[in-house]
């Protein structure tokens, strides 16, 4: 099986981070991994491929600063990689990387194609589904489990209170949620070894969809106020409850 | 018989002369089972062991041929050194009869031969036949020392030999009617078993004993290098080939080398023929087993057990690797001759160089050879999980409890660490729970995987200058993560600082730029991991032009002054503890236990001699303190003075638990252990909670900030209420209330 894993570089979760003077985070110094949701399923296309035979091949929208997101995703596994080399990444909005991934991935021939079902930095939860939508495969997302059947795939898509079994033909898409799989700790032997590991980068530039301006445009950027202080009912249990009451309907009237 | 005492050597035995045969042969077959061993250890990579002959011998001498070592355990110990004296004379009186039979040389006569050959002689025999009983009954009622039968054989026969020799001086005596008897008081005494006895009868019965007794000799000679006897040669060798670098100290592994194939040990050959000798010496005398904290609380880990399993897997998997490497340099050998008798062509020529002996790694040679389906089980079974069990791997603290006792001066830790080495960073085998924190370690730089930026917060308030700030700081103060990021360990790094401060110490720090040390990295086997934590560090140190550091942890203290050194970094790293005591020595902080008081050394409680403190004491004081010792500051850097002294300095008085100094007790956190899951059994630092509890002191102190953590964590475990401080911690609350 051929499956191709979308991958993204973001800032490290647990990063403490600055806004530069137009809003945006500031990325200098920061350092930067594999996106979370990225590895999951990096993992279970490596543990795939391992039970099934077949290629992994990731395939990455940005600069050559992601680079060490490919590499570590090699390490975990995969065969090779495809850059798409994109010193503009960071400004295209969703729809436009949608495109970009999709139209690599036109010529990839890929059974499987998996991702994130959202990136831990923006988290906007669209481009595994607009990728779905522009190549005309089936889709299921956050997906907590994925095997391959006699017909196809079944996935296990977490939904609100509960999940949901899906069964679909491939080639299909599948955007990988937390649980999917563990990611592994790659050894060194791994690490050296994917340093030999082929990565392909492909100039933005050359594609038709690099052209198309963003859907969205971002006007500007602001901190959510903090917080206006509380307010503490004091009395006891009874007192304080029939006070908060009071309060709800008659001064925040939301009774 | 005349005047001069003596009497007739080799008395009733007519064909004495057959002993030297036996001995060739015996000696022989010695000589043949030693090959096997020399053998074992030949398969190793090399390393360097002998080097400072001087310093070697001497360790030899005193430790080895003088026993200081061995009889640091008393009882045993003692036991040990009577049977070991007494074999020494022996040899000596026999081979004084043997020069005199055979040489002719005179010497089996005058006050030679009735102090020391009849009467020390007897009195060595009778020690060493009392000696080799309480072994049997010492072995028959200590289960935990596993005997062997094997144990049983080897002490019964030396047992056989020294009765038999009694009995034959006996007979001897009374066929002999020996005037000078009496010097040979156990000797004399069996003679009275022989009374009324003919003259035939005691010759036939002393000639055919006679020949009993030296074929036993005999045979344990033969027995001798097979048996656990060869440790008579091997641990003297061992004491001589000891470690004498800088105790901790890792092998360095060059992470730059673009040919760096393996790391870290994953076959017995991965090791080096030191660790495979390590197994062969091994006496399975048990020390390093009662000192080991792991196995106290009931750990999947015995360091002697790890020596012996590695011991009984080299055994089996040794020769098959010797005789395959063997096979493959003769087959290089054999093809560069014929290509060389083939012509001086080109390609003659480079099958020559080619051939030069270098060999394919082992398990190449191994996949490829001819072996049979037993050898092929053999040599598949994986040095951790078929030969040592993971859990056992992962158990230890490398806390050197094990190595500091070994009387062979044998080397587990870092056997444990090179294996832990292979199996993570080639085969990524380890703890799940580890991952977590070698992530945290890349990409924060600390094993909580709090934000890197973040690192400095503990110091905000507090006035502290970066060494941006202030490049001509004498010190580095170098808090380390859990002085940096641990809420409990930055109430530390706070009196620190403030004690500093008081004493006009001249320092700062490096801020942000600081990264975990890697010293729990490269103990977990992440050399990786550690070599990156480390470089940065190093070039973060060195474009600073930091010479003196100060270090709060222990761990941090290992990894700056032994590790870092391999890479570049050499500072002079002093330990918080050394420095207070340092200051209070210089007067630049002041003592509250009064001037006069010279330190004792020992327990100041039990001594007897320590002034009450209560009445030197500020206030706020705790009398007792119970000062547990960091496995890092104590037996790998040697630390233990100091600190107590700065209990001291506080007014306090430092009671000791049974197992302090060298002989301390991890509190379990040691060899990055801080960081993952206990298993089965006990907790250690519960454990050493519960030690530190029987002194009944008013106050823990330590010096480390992991035991700082443990110790707190495990007095929560015990529902006790008495405080966990860290000395600089306890100095500055006394000096301050
Ligand atoms: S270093 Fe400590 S924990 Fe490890 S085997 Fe030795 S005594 Fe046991
Ligand atoms: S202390 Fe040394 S000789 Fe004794 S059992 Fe342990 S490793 Fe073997």
């Amino acid at each position: 099986m051929n499956i191709v894993v979308c991958v993204k570089q973001v800032i490290d979760t647990e990063a403490v981070i600055t806004l530069a003077a137009d809003g945006s985070v500031e990325r200098a110094g920061q350092t930067l991994v594999i996106d979370p949701y990225s590895e999951f399923a990096v993992e279970r296309a490596v543990q795939l491929k391992e039970e099934q035979g077949g290629t992994v091949t990731l395939l990455t929208l940005g600069d050559g600063d992601c680079l060490a997101a490919v590499r570590h995703g090699l390490a975990m596994g995969a065969d090779g990689a495809v850059l798409i080399e994109d010193d503009a990444w960071l400004e295209r909005d969703a729809a436009q990387a949608a495109a970009l991934l999709a139209e690599a991935l036109e010529t990839m021939d890929a059974d499987l194609i998996m991702g994130g079902w959202k990136s831990g930095d923006t988290a906007a939860a669209q481009v595994m589904g607009r990728v779905a939508a522009r190549l005309g495969l089936p889709w299921a997302t956050m997906a907590t489990a994925c095997d391959v059947t006699a017909t196809g795939l079944r996935v296990q898509c977490e939904v609100d209170d509960g999940v949901e079994v899906v069964d679909m033909p491939l080639p299909a898409v599948v955007a990988a949620q937390q649980g999917l799989a563990e990611p592994r700790y790659p050894s060194v032997r791994d690490v050296m070894g994917a340093r030999r590991k082929p990565v392909e980068t492909r100039p933005a530039a050359a594609f038709a969809a690099a052209a198309a301006p963003s859907a969205a445009v971002v006007a500007s950027r602001a901190l959510k106020p903090a917080r206006a202080g509380g307010r503490i009912v004091e009395g006891t249990t009874a007192e304080a409850a029939a006070e908060t009451a009071r309060l709800l309907a008659e001064e925040a009237k939301v009774l | 018989m005349g005047a001069t005492p003596t009497r007739e050597v080799l008395w009733n035995i007519s064909a004495h002369w057959i002993v030297y045969p036996c001995l060739l042969l015996a000696l022989a077959c010695a000589g043949y089972f030693f090959m096997r061993r020399w053998r074992l250890w030949k398969i190793g990579l090399p390393e360097n062991r002998s080097d400072q002959r001087g310093v070697r011998l001497r360790g030899m001498v005193r430790d080895a041929l003088l026993q200081a070592k061995v009889t640091e355990r008393r009882g045993p110990g003692l036991v040990h050194v009577a049977m070991y004296t007494a074999m020494a004379i022996l040899l000596v009186a026999t081979a004084t009869v043997a020069a005199q039979a055979d040489l002719g040389l005179p010497l089996v006569q005058g006050p030679f031969y009735l102090y020391f050959l009849s009467l020390t002689v007897d009195i060595a025999g009778a020690v060493f036949c009392v000696a080799m009983a309480a072994c049997i009954v010492r072995r028959l009622a200590n289960k935990g020392l596993e005997s062997k039968p094997g144990d049983y054989a080897v002490l019964g026969a030396l047992l056989a030999i020294g009765v038999t020799g009694f009995l034959l001086e006996g007979l001897r005596i009374a066929g002999t009617d020996d005037p000078w008897s009496a010097w040979s008081p156990v000797g004399d005494a069996c003679a009275g078993l022989f009374a009324g006895w003919s003259a035939a009868q005691i010759g036939a019965v002393h000639a055919g004993l006679w020949y009993f007794h030296m074929a036993l000799a005999f045979g344990l000679i033969a027995y001798w290098t097979y048996s656990k006897l060869v440790h008579v040669l091997l641990v003297p060798a061992g004491v001589y080939w000891r470690s004498l670098a800088p105790k901790g100290e890792l092998p360095f592994i060059d992470m730059e080398d673009e040919g760096l194939l393996t790391m870290g040990a994953g076959t017995l050959e991965e090791l080096t023929w030191k660790d495979l000798f390590d197994t062969q010496a091994c006496i399975r005398c048990n020390r390093c087993q009662e000192a080991c904290p792991a196995f106290a609380v009931g750990k999947p880990l015995s360091p002697k057990a790890l020596m012996q399993d590695l011991g009984a897997a080299l055994e089996q998997r040794g020769p098959i690797v010797y005789r395959v490497r063997k096979e493959a340099a003769k087959a290089a050998r054999d093809a560069a001759s014929e290509a060389a008798a083939q012509g001086a062509g080109g390609a003659g020529a480079e099958a020559v160089g080619a051939a030069s002996p270098t060999l394919a790694p082992a398990a190449d040679l191994l996949a490829a050879a001819d072996l049979t389906e037993a050898e092929r089980a053999i040599v598949d079974r994986t040095l951790v999980g078929d030969v040592i069990a993971p859990e056992a791997l992962w158990s230890c603290t490398t806390c050197g409890a094990c190595m500091e006792v070994c009387p062979a001066f044998l080397e587990h830790t870092p056997k444990i660490v090179k294996m832990r080495t292979y199996q993570v960073s080639m085969e990524s085998a380890f703890p799940p729970e580890a991952q977590a924190t070698f992530r945290n370690l890349e990409h924060n730089g600390n094993p909580w995987g709090v934000g890197w930026q973040t690192r400095t917060r503990w110091a905000e308030g507090l006035d502290v200058p970066t060494l941006a700030e202030h490049p001509d700081a004498e010190y580095l103060y170098w808090p380390g993560c859990s002085g940096a990021f641990d809420a409990r360990n930055r109430k530390v790094s706070e009196a620190l600082v403030a004690l500093l401060r008081e004493a006009g110490v001249d320092f700062a720090i490096l801020g942000n730029e600081e990264k975990c040390c890697g010293e729990a990295a490269r103990r977990m086997g992440n050399e990786f991991v550690y070599f990156m934590l480390a470089s940065e560090n190093i070039a973060a140190l060195n474009a600073s032009g930091v010479k003196k550091i100060i270090v709060q942890c222990p761990h941090c203290y290992q990894a700056l002054a032994r590790d870092y050194p391999q890479l570049g970094g050499t500072y002079e790293v002093i330990h918080h503890g050394e420095l207070l005591a340092r200051l209070v020595e210089e007067g630049r902080l002041p003592r509250l236990d009064g001037p006069a008081k010279a330190p004792a050394r020992e327990d100041d409680a039990a001594s007897g001699t320590a002034p009450a403190p209560a009445a030197a004491a500020a206030p706020g004081t705790p009398a007792r303190v119970c000062f547990h010792d960091s496995c890092y500051l104590g037996r790998y850097q040697d630390v233990y003075d100091e600190p107590r002294a700065v209990v001291r300095a506080a007014g306090a008085q430092v009671v000791e638990m049974e197992r302090h100094g060298a002989n301390s007790f991890c509190c379990g956190a040691g060899g990055g252990r801080m960081w993952l899951e206990e298993g089965a059994g006990e907790r250690v630092n519960v454990a050493r909670t519960a030690q530190a509890l029987a002194t009944g002191p008013d106050m823990v102190a330590c010096a480390c900030p992991f035991c700082l953590t443990m110790l707190s964590d495990g007095m929560v475990s015990a529902d006790a209420t008495v405080p966990v401080r860290d000395i600089a911690e306890l100095y500055r609350g006394a000096l301050h209330e």
